[in-house]
């Protein structure tokens, strides 16, 4: 199975907090890896560290069989990458169409794709003209997911893509989602949802105090309950009592 | 009783201390290491920058706070006691008189920017306070009848500071201890003090207040510390010592004008020496003005031999005499991006760590 | 062929332009403000109505000159000190042009007077161009996240560029005189309207227009304008930002130099202590309008041509203290600029 990306003991400080110790995992391609963790884990400097938003000090991140640690952030994102972050990045000054032109880097907004965006958050269609922070938070999601759809894209990382949505756009988003592994799309996405999590990822990886714990195929961990409680502090059994 | 006076602010860098300790002697003993009116002179310049520089630190360093208007209090002290002087004769008294006028004026103006700082965003306070400045500076050029305008203003001292006033009848150990020695050392030890004064006030808890605000606002808010009512008090204080500065250089100097006191000139001169000596230091502002100073006053003696050398080529004029402001520029630039932490500032780091 | 299938039916109607609001009508609202107000204060019709022409048509170089300032400062958070000096030596390159071709400003022909006038224009801002490329490369690329140490570096780039003129065209000031056709100007009792105003409005005007137009509907001004909220984001999206804000700045640059060549013509004399003569002006300018705000820039820029004509007229000593005056107000009345870009 090819690894379409792979971190080897990546340590990354922020100002002068040592926040990655030495992360180690790896993305197989065509997959779902769920990156899991308490808050303050290191989830989203991961995240961040792998788009050389925030580089990594030291250690190793291989992107599509390349080294990422001359490359600027633009150069990753070009190479097929896609990503939400947890605050969105909203232009909020500008519309949503702006906003969707944006994203549409190569060659401009492709029709077709936009209308099978509209067909699932048939809302972007509705507020086209509207100035991004007219926007709810759920449509703001939305957004945010449509603007990293609206490209074929090969690996979608996404920083807590369900956060404040209702459950049935989550249940939306799973669909999406589950469309886009169809069609070969390798994602990285970071969740706190335990249930969103299980229900689309194959592979889980546990990230505690700036360091990789546990990875496992999601079945493994899903039926370990012990595990479950060590890591996150519940269990799947126990949030559906 | 050393390390209570100086609190425990002396630099921990052994080079660093020696460097202080050198100039300070040099400073010091200068009529009988160099001797001459130009090295008194350059000494004296020295001291008033010195304090001057300081009290900048004070402010940036300190409190990262980016302003413009610092040449409004020097000139607001150099002109106040030129205008005592004028108005009630040279004699202590007007002298001070002048000096507590200039401290209350200098106090208000750093008070209303104060103000003004919290209403805007950082960087617009800088082109704020740089406006104000050139408007002060525009106010003294006009109004010649005050201020003598351009032509400036000659400040006449009461008489054991005037180069005629010989204290001793004879040399000692070879120097005559005239009015103008007496001077110097009068600004020698007031800067001396002063200097003591601000790095007991960066020590104090008032200090760490202030370092705390600088590293992160709203959280030394939120610790019940209010932000604002600091950087007032800091503001005031940085602006009374700048004033001091002036009142200093009226006496030594015996004559101001806008160019040695409010122009950008002299403002790209401070932040030049700060950024040499180390900010937030205190200490630094010695390296910085003794360092800038000294290069002002040799680099058109190194100038002129490289005129000579040029002559007849088109490169002669790269080193013409009035060029020596390129060469600054350039010095400036390097040093910003080879010192950023100044000379104190970068020899600490290699002690205390990362 | 594939065209988006939104018919206009679909879609609620937009709320109003999405980009103007009260606010800034408000700030454009000053401007008659001020004429009015000085139209009280000035006894005579004729002389206000040609200071007012007067005021407008210096309001327009100036926005030219801070237009770039302002732009690079809203954009890239860049507070580049030296940008007075790309004033000076666009005008300087200005006056190279028109002192190989003297003879050029002796034509009665207004087409060969603007193609001279346009040459020296381009040459200025070729040149500057060219500086400003360097400029950011060496010096500010490397001080992007630190305020002081930008200012402290671009006042060192100002600082040699300007000793750089010294050497190459001396400290006296050189003459450049407006060719023929721009001379002069119709009179009508007491009010003058000298011809280079046009020139002065009409480019202006042509600057303001194309700016917005470039920002609102063009992918570069979408960029920008995104840029300016989230540089991080845009960068994700693939977009090599670092090259976008080197192209600002040197677009800024060379605007400052079209703002030189315009004054020096208007002023017929350029002394290489233009640029810090204009840098508090260009300041007032664009912390007054807002950053990175093309139309708070305009407005601004007309306030204070106006203004400065008006009190130099009356008090001509107060000049100084009215401009600082109108910043402390619009301060006081807006802290983050007339027309701020985030609402």
């Amino acid at each position: 199975m090819n690894i379409v990306l792979q971190l080897n003991d990546v340590n990354t400080y922020v100002d002068h907090y040592h926040i990655l110790q030495g992360v180690s995992f790896q993305v197989p391609e065509n997959e779902v890896t769920i990156l899991l963790g308490r808050n303050g884990a290191g989830k989203s400097t991961t995240l961040r560290s792998i788009m050389r938003m925030a580089p990594a000090k030291s250690g190793e991140i291989i992107l599509f069989g390349e080294s990422t640690k001359a490359r600027n952030t633009h150069e990753i994102s070009n190479k097929g990458v896609s990503y939400i972050p947890e605050n969105l990045g909203i232009f909020n000054s500008l519309t949503v169409e702006e906003n969707m032109r944006i994203a549409a880097k190569h060659g401009g907004l492709n029709y077709e794709r936009l209308n099978w965006i509209f067909g699932i958050f048939p809302e972007i269609k509705k507020f086209w003209y509207w100035p991004a922070d007219r926007l709810s938070g759920g449509q703001k999601q939305m957004l945010a997911i449509s603007r990293a759809l609206i490209e074929p894209t090969k690996l979608l990382i996404m920083d807590e893509p369900s956060k404040g949505l209702a459950p049935f756009i989550v249940d939306l988003l799973l669909e999406v989602l589950q469309e886009l592994k169809q069609l070969k799309t390798t994602m990285l996405i970071v969740e706190h949802d335990f249930r969103f999590a299980t229900s689309i990822g194959d592979h889980v990886v546990v990230m505690d105090n700036g360091r990789v714990v546990y990875q496992a195929p999601v079945a493994e961990f899903s039926s370990n309950d012990d595990l479950q409680k060590t890591y996150l502090g519940l269990s799947l059994s126990s949030q559906n009592e | 009783m050393g390390r209570s006076l100086f609190s425990e602010s002396l630099p921990k860098s052994r080079l660093v201390q020696l460097g202080l300790v050198l100039i300070i002697i040099c400073l010091l003993l200068n009529p009988w290491l160099f001797g001459g009116t130009k090295v008194l002179g350059i000494s004296a310049k020295i001291c008033i920058f010195i304090l001057l520089v300081a009290s900048y630190d004070l402010l940036i360093g300190y409190t990262g706070i980016i302003s413009f208007a610092h040449t409004i209090f020097f000139a607001v002290g150099a002109y106040g006691v030129a205008m005592s002087v004028q108005h009630f004769g040279s004699n202590w008294l007007s002298i001070t008189v002048g000096c507590i006028c200039s401290l209350i004026l200098s106090a208000v103006v750093a008070f209303f920017l104060g103000l003004v700082s919290f209403r805007v965003k950082r960087i617009f306070f800088a082109m704020i306070t740089l406006a104000i400045a050139s408007a002060f500076a525009v106010f003294i050029n006009q109004n010649i009848g005050i201020t003598g305008g351009e032509d400036g203003m000659h400040v006449k001292v009461p008489s054991p500071l005037t180069p005629t006033f010989k204290l001793l009848d004879e040399k000692f150990f070879g120097v005559w201890i005239n009015g103008k020695l007496i001077s110097f050392y009068m600004v020698f030890s007031f800067t001396f003090v002063m200097i003591l004064a601000m790095l007991r006030i960066t020590k104090s808890p008032f200090g760490r207040i202030l370092t705390a605000i600088r590293e992160n606002e709203f959280r030394t808010n939120a610790l019940g510390y209010t932000s604002n009512t600091y950087v007032i008090a800091i503001l005031v204080m940085s602006a009374c010592f700048a004033t001091f500065a002036g009142v200093m250089l009226a006496i030594t100097n015996r004559y101001i004008s806008t160019e040695t006191t409010i122009t950008m000139q002299i403002m790209i001169d401070i932040l030049l020496m700060v950024v040499i000596g180390g900010m937030g230091t205190i200490y630094g502002a010695v390296f910085g003005a003794a360092i800038v100073i000294v290069a002002q006053n040799y680099i058109p003696t190194i100038l002129n031999f490289a005129t000579s050398a040029t002559v007849d080529t088109p490169f002669q004029v790269l080193f013409e005499h009035e060029r020596w402001l390129f060469w600054l520029g350039i010095v400036f630039i390097l040093s910003v991006y080879f010192f950023p932490q100044g000379i104190a500032g970068r020899f600490e780091r290699r002690i205390t760590g990362p | 062929m594939n065209k988006l299938k939104l018919r206009h039916s679909d879609l609620p109607t937009p709320i109003g332009i999405a980009w103007w609001t009260h606010q800034d009508t408000a700030a454009w609202l000053l401007i008659p403000c001020i004429m009015v107000v000085f139209l009280g204060c000035i006894p005579d019709m004729s002389s206000w109505l040609t200071l007012t022409v007067a005021g407008l048509a210096t309001g327009m170089m100036l926005f030219i000159m801070t237009a770039g300032f302002n732009l690079v400062f809203g954009l890239m958070g860049v507070l580049n000190f030296g940008h007075s000096v790309f004033i000076s030596l666009g005008a300087y390159c200005g006056f190279v042009v028109v002192n190989q071709n003297i003879p050029a400003l002796m034509y009665d022909n207004i087409y060969l007077n603007l193609l001279l006038v346009a040459s020296a224009a381009v040459f200025a801002m070729i040149i500057v161009s060219i500086v400003a490329v360097i400029f950011e490369r060496l010096l500010i690329r490397r001080v992007y996240k630190n305020e002081l140490m930008q200012i402290l570096v671009t006042i060192g780039g100002l600082i040699v560029i300007e000793q750089v003129i010294y050497m190459i065209w001396g400290s006296e000031s050189v003459i450049v005189p407006k060719p023929l056709a721009l001379r002069g100007g119709w009179s009508s009792g007491d009010f003058v309207f000298e011809k280079y105003r046009i020139l002065a409005l009409v480019t202006g005007l042509l600057l303001f227009g194309s700016l917005l137009l470039i920002f609102k509907k063009t992918k570069i001004g979408l960029l920008i304008r995104a840029g300016v909220e989230n540089r991080e984001m845009v960068e994700s999206f693939g977009y090599n930002v670092s090259m976008l804000f080197t192209a600002v700045f040197v677009a800024g640059a060379a605007l400052a130099a079209l703002g030189g060549v315009l004054w020096s013509f208007h002023e017929e004399e350029v002394s290489a202590q233009l640029g810090q003569s204009m840098m508090v002006a260009v300041f007032i300018i664009a912390i007054c309008g807002g950053l990175g705000s093309i139309m708070g820039c305009f407005v601004t820029a007309l306030l204070v041509g106006l203004l400065s004509n008006y009190v130099g007229y009356i008090a001509q000593d107060f000049v100084h203290y009215s401009t600082i005056t109108l910043m402390i107000v619009i301060l006081i009345w807006r802290p983050r600029g007339l027309i701020p870009l985030n609402k």
